[in-house]
């Protein structure tokens, strides 16, 4: 398809990744599937532009981006709150944004939530590495698939669309209703489906870990959250190594959970108590470090019934 | 052989043997994982299959089953993987396996690692890299990193733990060993295997190691440092 440059990169801010629905098919390689910290944000992103779901967005860590627009097309923005700026005039977040070419945008610093979405009327169309254009850096797959946003950088899209942008455009905004649009400075409560080794635990374990307070550590990233508070001791030692799930929540040694997410390693070793959902995962990405955590004990039956639902209205 | 299927979250399934060494299970789980893998009726249905050295873990499509009838077709998958490896006389499935064959450099520039380990042998240099080069590997598992193949087993004169602490870097293409395995970095990487030489053919994103699969079988052939120059300079053309 040719394409044309929608975005020159003029600041590429703290850490920005182009992300689809991720690259799914290849976990046997070793290749993870990446794809969006938070799937809620990023889906909405995609839906009010009427592009479909697994059309590539920018997804920004911690802000600070600029952007300026080469063509005259239209935007979204959803997720963390950022305070962005079009030609210095401030924009709603969670709603789409017509734009010119000429025009600035312009991403503040993470005011509430940790990272948040940019997508464009059809897609981004950067280069694909099997068949997926999510970056994760750490797979090295191809140069474009596994490189961060950066300055100097030309972001395209389809000629195609632009044209259609053009002719067919009124100029309303759709905007995410007010219901959907999540509190990310609430404390969260996790999910826990118990699976993998709960039942290794002992019951004091699996009790230390359903009431321990838990805080967001350092240790933070798309590839998983380490989260810290009250070891839970004597645990089971390395097992042999098996396929990791998305939600995974793991437990080494020195007792402290780490939920392992888009990014993660497809094998591994240690104890897992269970799985939290890929909502849950997705609210999890969008709390900064020290935030508060908690795990509960939820119905399977009730997740896999309400992600049916979630997969439904996105249409994925 | 025994197995159960275990629900993980809401969209994944994992098949576990118990009660079988790893190198008994492995043409099970390579079997297992080629029957999913080209099963018309699933094709839609699984997203991804993880083998490993003792379960594969099948993530599914919500939309398109009920776990329970996933969970009543894997099981018929499972069973007839079974029977037909106890009817084999061999304890072998009629299987056409791959054999790979990898060319490494077990020159001291390459590996840092080589001299301690024959002190921790007591075996030569030499003696090392006979043994490591005449055994047939089996690839257990891929993972850590794309293709990173656990290949195993290492000959129980040669074995010799990770390090204590991972060094920073490990150059791409450091063949390692780490116990009873031993294994390729498809990529420069930290890590704590000890490193006894370097493949040339396993430089940043070549598709060498693209060929790795669980199940196939690898062997490593010892080359000079010329070589492995006149290798490198081949595959970076």
């Amino acid at each position: 398809m040719e394409s044309v440059s929608a975005f020159e990169v003029i600041k590429p801010g703290v850490h920005s990744l182009i992300q689809d629905l991720g690259r799914f098919g290849y976990q046997h390689l070793g290749i993870t599937p990446g794809g969006p910290a938070d799937l809620h944000a990023y889906l909405w992103a995609n839906k009010i532009l009427s592009n479909s779901s697994n059309m590539a967005s920018i997804e920004i860590h911690y802000g600070l981006m600029t952007l300026k627009v080469l063509v005259d097309t239209k935007i979204a923005i959803c997720g963390a709150e950022f305070g962005v700026t079009i030609n210095n005039k401030p924009v709603f977040n969670w709603q789409t944004h017509h734009v010119k070419a000429g025009d600035l945008i312009q991403y503040g610093g993470a005011k509430a939530g940790k990272c948040g979405y940019l997508a464009i009327l059809g897609g981004l169309q950067t280069e694909k590495c099997h068949q997926s254009r999510s970056t994760v850096i750490r797979d090295e797959l191809s140069q474009v698939t596994s490189t961060p946003v950066y300055q100097g950088q030309y972001l395209p899209i389809s000629i195609r669309q632009r044209t259609e942008t053009i002719t067919a455009e009124l100029p309303t905004e759709v905007s995410v209703p007010r219901h959907y649009i999540p509190n990310y400075s609430a404390p969260l409560i996790l999910g826990l489906l118990p699976c993998y080794q709960w039942l290794l635990f002992t019951s004091k374990q699996q009790h230390q870990l359903l009431s321990n307070k838990y805080q967001i550590s350092t240790q933070a990233n798309r590839m998983g959250y380490q989260l810290i508070g009250d070891m839970i001791t004597d645990l089971p030692t390395a097992l042999t190594s098996e396929g990791i799930a998305l939600g995974s929540v793991q437990l080494p040694a020195n007792g402290l959970p780490i939920i392992l997410l888009q990014d993660r390693q497809t094998i591994g070793g240690y104890p897992k108590a269970g799985v939290i959902s890929a909502l849950d995962c997705g609210k999890l990405s969008q709390r900064q470090q020290g935030s508060e955590i908690t795990f509960r004990l939820v119905n399977p039956l009730v997740s896999r019934y309400k992600m049916q639902a979630f997969k439904h209205f996105f249409d994925f | 052989m025994q197995y159960h299927l275990e629900m993980i979250g809401y969209d994944a399934i994992l098949i576990r043997f118990t009660n079988a060494g790893n190198a008994q299970l492995l043409p099970v789980i390579y079997s297992l994982n080629q029957q999913l893998t080209n099963a018309v009726d699933l094709d839609a249905v699984i997203i991804d299959i993880i083998p490993s050295y003792q379960t594969l873990l099948v993530s599914f499509n919500i939309l398109k089953i009920e776990p329970h009838q996933l969970v009543t077709k894997i099981d018929a998958y499972v069973k007839q993987v079974l029977n037909t490896h106890i009817q084999t006389s061999d304890r072998t499935l009629p299987v056409k396996i791959n054999l790979i064959t990898l060319p490494v450099c077990y020159h001291k520039s390459l590996a840092p690692d080589l001299e301690s380990l024959s002190r921790h042998a007591a075996l030569s240099i030499d003696d090392i890299i006979h043994i490591h080069s005449s055994t047939i590997y089996s690839c257990y598992a891929i993972g850590f990193m794309p293709n990173f193949g656990y290949l195993g087993d290492v000959d129980k004169r040669i074995q010799i733990p990770r390090h204590a602490k991972p060094q920073v870097q490990v150059a791409a293409g450091s063949v390692g060993i780490a116990d009873n395995q031993t294994a390729v970095y498809p990529k420069a990487s930290p890590g704590g295997w000890q490193i006894i030489g370097q493949s040339p053919i396993a430089v940043g994103r070549a598709v060498a190691l693209d060929s790795l699969a669980v199940g196939c079988k690898v062997k490593f052939k010892p080359i000079s440092l010329d070589d492995f120059h006149q290798y490198q300079q081949k595959v970076n053309l």
